[in-house]
C-alpha cells in the first residue's frame, strides 16, 4: 500500500519553530505594509536553483497568512516545470494554472479552497504542450489583475530563477521578491547568477529567507539548541475525510466539508 | 512597492539570537559541539578509513627483525699517570652525539659496507645480482660485480641505525627479514668495527711517529745552528769587551780636553819651528834644509810616539791609580825628546858641508819639533778614534741586545720543538706497543647480537597510535576546510553580503520531514563507512582463507628455512 504523502497541514503547530518563523516573517512584512503607502501584495518565492525548500516556504507562509493573520491569500503554483505545490498543500495538481492559461479550465475551476478557509490555491496544473509554449504572460497579468482586489495576499511559487526564464517575467507583474536559499547547500555562485539576472529588478526584492537553519547555520539558529521542538506530527488524514471532519481549524473543516459537499 | 529593500527597517532581521560578528568571534565552544555534532558521520569516516588502513598495512607489512650491538667507545685500558699523558687519550671530552657521529660515519663508510657486504655474501643475493646486471647493461664501463656491491652497501646502508646509549656506550642496529639474518649482520659490524679500529689506530700512531723522526733529525740540525750563531755572537761581544775602548761617558770631556791639549801644544811648537826656520835661513846662507833620518833617530821618535799615545791612555784610565802613572810617562816623554835632541844635533854635527853650529843646531831643532808634531798628531789622530768608537758604541749597544735575545729566543724554541718531538716520538711507539699488544683497543663490544625472538617493525601500537592520531586530524581538517572554502552559503551574514539584499527569516527544517538532497546526498559518510568496513572485513577474510598459504607449502617453507 502506497504511503500517503505528507502535506504541510499535518506538520502545521503554532508552536512549531517553521511556524514560529513564518509568523515572524510574515510580521515584518505587515509592518513594512503599514509604513508603505502602497503596500505590497503580491509576493513572487523564488531562488537560484531547484531543491532550495520555495514552494514549502510558500505554501507555508500562505497558511500562516491565512490561519494566523486572518488574512484572504491566495497561493498560486507558477513552476510549471516542477511543481510541488499541490502535494504540499494536499490537492490535486489538476485543474490548475497551466490549464487557465491554455484555457481548458475556469478560474472557478482553477482555485481551490483548502482546510484554511482563508486559504485558496491554484495548484500548477498540467501542460499539454511545452511550458515555454504553455505560459502566457500576457494572461497572467490579466489574471493577476483580476486576483488582485479579491484576495489580500497573493504568494506565487515561481521555478527557480537561473535555469529558466519564468520567474523574470512574473517578476515584471508582482509587488516584491522574496529570495530562498539553502543555508549549507546552494552554492555562492548560483547565488551570484540569480543575483546578476535580477539585478533589474533590484528594487522589488523585499527579502531572503534562508531556509534549512537547523543543518546549515550555527547553533543559535537551531530552536532545539533552545529546549524548543516541534511537537511529533500527528497525521491528521481525518480531516479530510468526511465521515471524520476531525481538523485543527474549524473554519477549515467547514471549507472541507463545502468542498466535498460541492464536487 | 516596498522602498529601498537594502535600507534597514525595525524587526527586518528576525533573528532568535543577534549573532556575533566574525572579527568578535574568538573561539566558541558551543559553536565547536554544534559543529561536532553536526559533522559526526563525516568526522567519523577518516577516523575508520585510517584505523582500517592501519589494519590492513599492520597485516600485510613485510616483517622486519632487529640485533643490537652495545658498543663501548671509551679507552678500557688503564695506563699510568705518566703514561696517559704520554699516549695523549682524550676521549672524555667528546659528547655522546660526536661518539654516534664517529661510529655512524665509520659504519656507513663506504670501505665498511663493502667488506660487510662482500662478508655477509649480500652481493650474491638473486634480486641485487639482477638488479647490477641491468645497471651493467646500461652503464658501460663497470661490471656487475661492482654494482653487485655497490647495490648491496646501500641496502645494508638502510638496514643499519647507529643510536646513543647512556654513557659513552653506541648502541649499533641491524635489520633483516629474518631474524638470523640481523643477527649475523649485527656481528660482523661489530668485528669489522673492531679490525678497522685496530688497524686505523695503527696506522695513526705509525705514522705520527714517522713524522715525529723526520722531524727531530731537521730540528736537531736547526739547533745545532741556532747554538753555534748564538755562541759566536757572544764571543763577538766578549771580545769587544776585551779591546774595551778607555773612552766613556764619564771621561770623554777629558778625552776631548787631551786632544785640544796637543792642538795647542803643536801651535806652540809650529810658531817655534817657523823662527828655527828663519835661524836656519841666517845662519846657512840660503842652503836647503837637510832632512836627518838616523835609525836611531827613528826609533827614538816611534817610542815618542808610543809614550804619547800611553800617557793620554793613562789618562782617561781611573784617575787615582793614574797620576802616579802620568807623572812617570811625562817624565819619560822628556826624557825620550832630550835623547832625540843629542841624536839629532849628533846626526846634523855629521852632515856634509861646512855648516855652522848655529846652522847645524837649527837643523836638530826642527828635526825635533817635527817629530814631536808627528807623535802629538798621532796621539790626537788617536784620541779622536776612541771618542768615534765610543759613540758608535753607544748607538749600537741596543741592538746588540736585542740580537743577541733574539738567538737565545731562537735556540730555545729550537730546543723546546725537539724536545716536543722526542715525547711525541716516545709516545707514538708506547701507542704503538700498546696496539700492537691488544691493549689499546678503542671499540669494544659489551653485549654481543642476540637472535630477536619478535619483529620488531610493523609495530602496532605506534601504527594504530599513528592512526588514531591522524584520523580525527584528518578528519578536523576536511571539516574545517569545507567551512573555510565558503563555496555555499553558511551563515546569514554571507547569504546577505551575497544575495545584497537582508535576510528576513531562517526557517528551520520541519521536524519529521526528511532533509533536503537525495538519499546519497544525506547519507554518504554511513554508506562510506559502512562501505569501508565491509571491504576491510572482506579483505580479512579473504586474507584467512583464500590467500593463505596451503599448510603443506607453510611447512614446506619453514623447513627450507
Amino acid at each position: 500500500m502506497k504511503r500517503p504523502k505528507r502535506t504541510l497541514f499535518d506538520s502545521f503547530n503554532l508552536d512549531a519553530p517553521h511556524v514560529t518563523e513564518a509568523r515572524r516573517l510574515l510580521q515584518t512584512l505587515a509592518r513594512r505594509e503599514r509604513d508603505d503607502t502602497h503596500p505590497p501584495k503580491v509576493y513572487m518565492v523564488t531562488s537560484a536553483s531547484r531543491g532550495e525548500g520555495k514552494s514549502t516556504i510558500c505554501g507555508l507562509i500562505s497558511m500562516v497568512a491565512a490561519r494566523i493573520f486572518r488574512r484572504k491569500t491566495l497561493v498560486i503554483d507558477a513552476d510549471l516545470r516542477r511543481p510541488s505545490l499541490h502535494s504540499l498543500l494536499g490537492l490535486n495538481q489538476r485543474p490548475g494554472l497551466a490549464e487557465l492559461m491554455e484555457g481548458s479550465a475556469s478560474v472557478e475551476e482553477a482555485t481551490r479552497s483548502t482546510l484554511i478557509g482563508t486559504l485558496s490555491a491554484i495548484p500548477s496544473g498540467r501542460p499539454t504542450k511545452s511550458v515555454g509554449d504553455t505560459y502566457d504572460d500576457f494572461a497572467f497579468r490579466e489574471l493577476l489583475d483580476q486576483f488582485r482586489p479579491q484576495y489580500d495576499l497573493i504568494f506565487i511559487d515561481c521555478p527557480p530563477v537561473v535555469p529558466v526564464m519564468e520567474p523574470l517575467l512574473i517578476a515584471e507583474h508582482v509587488d516584491a521578491l522574496l529570495l530562498v536559499a539553502m543555508a549549507g547547500a546552494t552554492q555562492v555562485t548560483m547565488i551570484r547568477r540569480m543575483r546578476q539576472i535580477l539585478s533589474p529588478l533590484e528594487s522589488k526584492i523585499a527579502g531572503a529567507i534562508l531556509n534549512n537553519a537547523t543543518d546549515g547555520l550555527p547553533y543559535y539558529y537551531d530552536y532545539r539548541y533552545y529546549g524548543y521542538e516541534s511537537p511529533k506530527p500527528k497525521r491528521v488524514r481525518e480531516i479530510r475525510t468526511p465521515a471524520k471532519p476531525k481538523a485543527t481549524d474549524d473554519a477549515a473543516a467547514r471549507q472541507v466539508a463545502r468542498e466535498r459537499g460541492g464536487a | 512597492m516596498p522602498t529601498n529593500p537594502n535600507m534597514p527597517y525595525p524587526g527586518s532581521h528576525p533573528q532568535p539570537m543577534a549573532p556575533p560578528s566574525e572579527k568578535q568571534q574568538v573561539f566558541d565552544v558551543r559553536d565547536v559541539l554544534w559543529r561536532v555534532t553536526r559533522y559526526r558521520w563525516l568526522l567519523v569516516v577518516p577516523i575508520v578509513i585510517s584505523l582500517c588502513g592501519a589494519a590492513i598495512y599492520y597485516t600485510t607489512a613485510p616483517q622486519i627483525f632487529e640485533s643490537h650491538v652495545l658498543v663501548a667507545l671509551d679507552d678500557q685500558t688503564q695506563v699510568s699517570g705518566a703514561l696517559s699523558s704520554l699516549v695523549q687519550r682524550n676521549q672524555d671530552s667528546d659528547t655522546p652525539r660526536e661518539r654516534v657521529t664517529l661510529v655512524d660515519s665509520k659504519v656507513r663508510s663506504r670501505r665498511f659496507l663493502q667488506e660487510l657486504t662482500l662478508r655477509s655474501g649480500m652481493n650474491r643475493d638473486p634480486d641485487v645480482l639482477a638488479d647490477a646486471q641491468k645497471a651493467a647493461r646500461r652503464w658501460r664501463g663497470v661490471s656487475s660485480d661492482e654494482f653487485a656491491i655497490r647495490f648491496a652497501s646501500q641496502r645494508l646502508s638502510k638496514r643499519i641505525h647507529v643510536t646513543p646509549v647512556e654513557g659513552a656506550y653506541v648502541r649499533i642496529t641491524a635489520a633483516g627479514p629474518a631474524p638470523e639474518e640481523a643477527r649475523r649482520i649485527a656481528s660482523l659490524i661489530a668485528d669489522i668495527l673492531i679490525e678497522e679500529s685496530k688497524r686505523t689506530s695503527l696506522e695513526r700512531v705509525q705514522a705520527r711517529g714517522e713524522f715525529s723522526s723526520d722531524q727531530i733529525t731537521v730540528y736537531e740540525e736547526r739547533l745545532r745552528k741556532s747554538e753555534d750563531a748564538y755562541q759566536r755572537y757572544q764571543e763577538s761581544l766578549i771580545r769587544n769587551v776585551l779591546t774595551s775602548n778607555p773612552v766613556n761617558d764619564k771621561n770623554i770631556d777629558d778625552a776631548r780636553g787631551l786632544i785640544n791639549m796637543s792642538e795647542s801644544e803643536m801651535a806652540q811648537i809650529k810658531q817655534r819651528l817657523e823662527s828655527e826656520r828663519s835661524d836656519f835661513a841666517a845662519a846657512s846662507r840660503g842652503a836647503s834644509l837637510p832632512d836627518l833620518n838616523g835609525a836611531k833617530a827613528n826609533e827614538l821618535e816611534n817610542r815618542l810616539v808610543e809614550l804619547e799615545s800611553s800617557a793620554s791612555a793613562a789618562a782617561l784610565s781611573d784617575k787615582e791609580k793614574s797620576d802616579r802613572t802620568i807623572a812617570a810617562m811625562q817624565a819619560s816623554i822628556s826624557t825620550t825628546r832630550q835623547m832625540l835632541l843629542s841624536e839629532l844635533e849628533l846626526e846634523a854635527s855629521q852632515l856634509p858641508g861646512n855648516l855652522s853650529d848655529d846652522a847645524q843646531s837649527a837643523i836638530a831643532g826642527i828635526a825635533l819639533d817635527r817629530a814631536i808634531i808627528r807623535s802629538l798628531t798621532i796621539k790626537r789622530d788617536r784620541l779622536r778614534a776612541l771618542i768615534n768608537e765610543f759613540a758608535n758604541t753607544v748607538q749600537s749597544s741596543p741592538r746588540e741586545d736585542m740580537e743577541l735575545a733574539r738567538l737565545k729566543g731562537e735556540v730555545d724554541t729550537n730546543r723546546e720543538l725537539l724536545n716536543t718531538l722526542r715525547r711525541e716520538q716516545t709516545s707514538s711507539r708506547l701507542s704503538e706497543a700498546m696496539e700492537t699488544s691488544g691493549l689499546g683497543y678503542r671499540l669494544s663490544v659489551l653485549e654481543p647480537p642476540q637472535l630477536p625472538y619478535r619483529a620488531s617493525e610493523p609495530d602496532p601500537f605506534k601504527i594504530f597510535a599513528a592512526a588514531a592520531f591522524l584520523g580525527p586530524l584528518g578528519a578536523a581538517g576536511i571539516v574545517m576546510l569545507g567551512e573555510k572554502v565558503r563555496l555555499v552559503v553558511r551563515s546569514v551574514e554571507q547569504a546577505e553580503e551575497e544575495l545584497g539584499t537582508r535576510v528576513i527569516a531562517t526557517f528551520p527544517r520541519i521536524e519529521g520531514w526528511s532533509r533536503p538532497g537525495t538519499y546519497f546526498q544525506n547519507n554518504w559518510p554511513v554508506m562510506v563507512i559502512v562501505a569501508v568496513v565491509f571491504l576491510t572485513g572482506s579483505f580479512f577474510a579473504l586474507n584467512a582463507t583464500v590467500f593463505a598459504p596451503h599448510p603443506v607449502v607453510k611447512a614446506k617453507a619453514e623447513t627450507k628455512k
